[in-house]
């Protein structure tokens, strides 16, 4: 018992000791989140070292003080540019694997990269910062071998804050133990398609090879219809030249399990006539979207062009006037439950969709809208999507060096006399 | 009597301030041996807390801190899982001294390999009924110059 507690002692001793280094370890950046809280440190630095002359004037600072560390691990040299922070640690004691080890503790571990030299990066991102951290060896093997001489390059870079719940999707994104991500997969030769899953209309005379569908699933009985054309009717069967007809077979795959969830081995197109087929498939998506359940029948709407046409214009005035909250409030819906149906946590999905909606508010001047266009009814009526005749599409964005165009599939939710964007 | 109770909370308080002084990663408790991977091992909890990356079904690990085969240091990893069973493929830190270990540990456990000598590389092949495990080392005029990799195959 003595004895354990002499170790206790001894340990605890020696936590008071590196607790005294941490007085002079006055400037500890481990502690600052923000390019705010950067300049305020800097502050901090050149008024307590006025000796040093520091230059504050230029668009970088470079600073060699005592003093300076990351959570106790001494750095030598700091850059500090408008854009990023650079730390780079002492080539003595393990500052390599001091530094790795604390930022492991404190964003927990990560997956290496191998750069083209011997050194190894490691990179942590989430919403605020991205910290990125290059291991250099100099005397030691690996990282399981570490060099008392091997030292760290900690770049660190503070993202842009938003408010904004379109760029903040994923904080709303329920995670579900399955998350099935239903895939149709179509293997073919010289045939296209046209693919409709639960009435509404995704593809035209299209060769892809693959569809997601939860996008267009919103209960547990799904249906696709599939119409399969020949591609290129010129091929034909001719003598002593190789002719296949045209073929294809389907496979819809839960591409989170890749278990195939429906299977349709290989059809033949024969005398050039289309072949259509019906495919019913059960889904077990632990979340299903309101999406246009709750929309009304638009089949026999008097101003449904009107009411187009006022959507988008809605759409061209936003962006027009930079209205943020109003993009938000077009967009939502649409891009929540896309991203809620890919089951995507990722902080950067939405962040990046909001950058490009930024891009667009900042770069256009002008929008154009089509007037002339034919509506398809999905759905059951419930869901629309329009085909523009007279422009090359609904809403076309003009900016300089730069054009953008917008369609979307629109629905009216019961009760509301405006459609909204939906898919 | 009392002094003694005295004693135990005292170590009790020494040993929570110094549990509690500082969190960090329990990196012993991570490492992961690769040569107690059979056929059954499901690699996902095998390997549990050490990051990975996923290409088309192939399992990668590339951190060396985590990763031992009979107590050698593992470069990367690459675990494959098809209906012919499992490949683990095995990249090492080039060292002779770590080919030497590797063949006579498996040497011990398997007994004497078949060898292909090549111009340029040497393949030691050691198969039992469920598993083989080939060893590739490059050599120049049959000396050891590079050591490749090491295949282990778990059949079903």
């Amino acid at each position: 018992m003595k004895n354990i507690i002499t170790i206790l002692v001894l340990s605890i001793y020696t936590t008071f000791v590196s607790c005294d280094s941490v007085a002079t370890n006055r400037y500890n950046f481990a502690e600052v989140k923000s390019s705010s809280q950067t300049k305020a440190l800097i502050a901090k630095m050149i008024l307590e070292n006025k000796e040093e002359d520091i230059d504050s004037t230029s668009s970088y600072i470079e600073l060699n003080l005592k003093g300076m560390h990351y959570a106790d691990v001494p750095i030598k040299s700091a850059l500090i540019t408008d854009n990023y922070t650079l730390l780079t640690t002492d080539t003595v004691n393990f500052s390599a694997k001091k530094l790795l080890e604390v930022l492991e503790a404190e964003k927990g571990l990560t997956n290496l990269n191998n750069s083209y030299s011997d050194d190894v990066e490691f990179e942590w991102k989430d919403e605020i910062e991205t910290k990125k951290l290059e291991v250099n060896f100099v005397n030691g093997k690996h990282l399981a071998a570490f060099g008392n001489k091997d030292y760290g390059k900690l770049t660190i870079t503070y993202n842009p804050v938003y408010t904004i719940p379109l760029a903040k999707i994923h904080s709303k994104v329920k995670v579900f133990d399955a998350a099935p991500k239903y895939l149709l997969y179509i293997k073919s030769y010289n045939s296209v398609f046209d693919i409709s899953i639960n009435d509404v209309r995704i593809a035209e005379d299209t060769d892809s090879d693959s569809f997601n569908l939860n996008n267009y699933i919103t209960g547990p009985n799904s249906t696709i219809k599939l119409t399969a054309k020949t591609e290129d009717k010129t091929i034909k069967k001719e003598p002593n030249t190789y002719y296949r007809d045209p073929s294809f077979s389907i496979e819809i795959i839960d591409n989170s399990t890749k278990k195939v969830v429906k299977k349709i081995e290989e059809i033949s197109i024969k005398n050039n006539i289309p072949v259509n087929l019906k495919l019913d498939f059960n889904s077990t998506l632990p979340y299903y979207p309101k999406a246009w359940t709750n929309g009304a029948d638009l089949r026999n709407s008097k101003d449904l062009k009107e009411k187009v046409i006022a959507l988008y214009t809605k759409l061209g005035n936003a962006i027009l006037a930079n209205d943020e909250q109003a993009i938000n409030d077009l967009f939502y819906q649409k891009d929540f439950e896309v991203q809620q149906l890919d089951f995507d946590t990722n902080f950067e999905t939405a962040r990046t969709k909001w950058e490009a909606y930024l891009t667009i508010l900042l770069n256009t001047y002008k929008y154009t809208l089509a007037k002339d266009f034919d509506i398809e009814f999905n759905a059951g009526g419930k869901l629309i999507y329009t085909y523009a005749k007279d422009k090359s599409d609904m809403l076309i964005l003009t900016g300089k060096n730069y054009d953008d165009s917008f369609n979307h599939f629109l629905y009216q939710p019961k009760g509301s006399n405006e459609l909204k964007i939906i898919r | 009597m009392n002094n003694e109770t005295n004693m135990k909370k005292l170590t009790l308080l020494l040993l929570l301030v110094s549990l509690f002084g500082y969190a960090q990663v329990d990196y012993k408790g991570l490492v992961k041996n690769i040569e107690d991977i059979t056929i059954e091992t499901d690699i996902e909890t095998h390997f549990k807390g050490v990051p990975f990356t996923e290409e088309y079904g192939e399992i990668k690990f590339s951190d060396e801190r985590f990763l031992r085969f009979y107590g050698v240091f593992v470069d990367k990893v690459k675990i494959n899982t098809s209906y012919g069973g499992k490949r683990i493929t095995m990249h090492f830190f080039d060292e002779i001294s770590d080919y030497n270990k590797l063949k006579t540990k498996l040497t011990e456990l398997y007994g004497n390999p078949d060898v292909n000598e090549r111009s340029s590389s040497t393949y030691y092949e050691w198969k039992t009924e469920s598993k083989s495990l080939m060893l590739r080392v490059s050599t120049e005029e049959s000396l050891f110059t590079e050591f490749d990799e090491l295949v282990v195959t778990l059949f079903h």
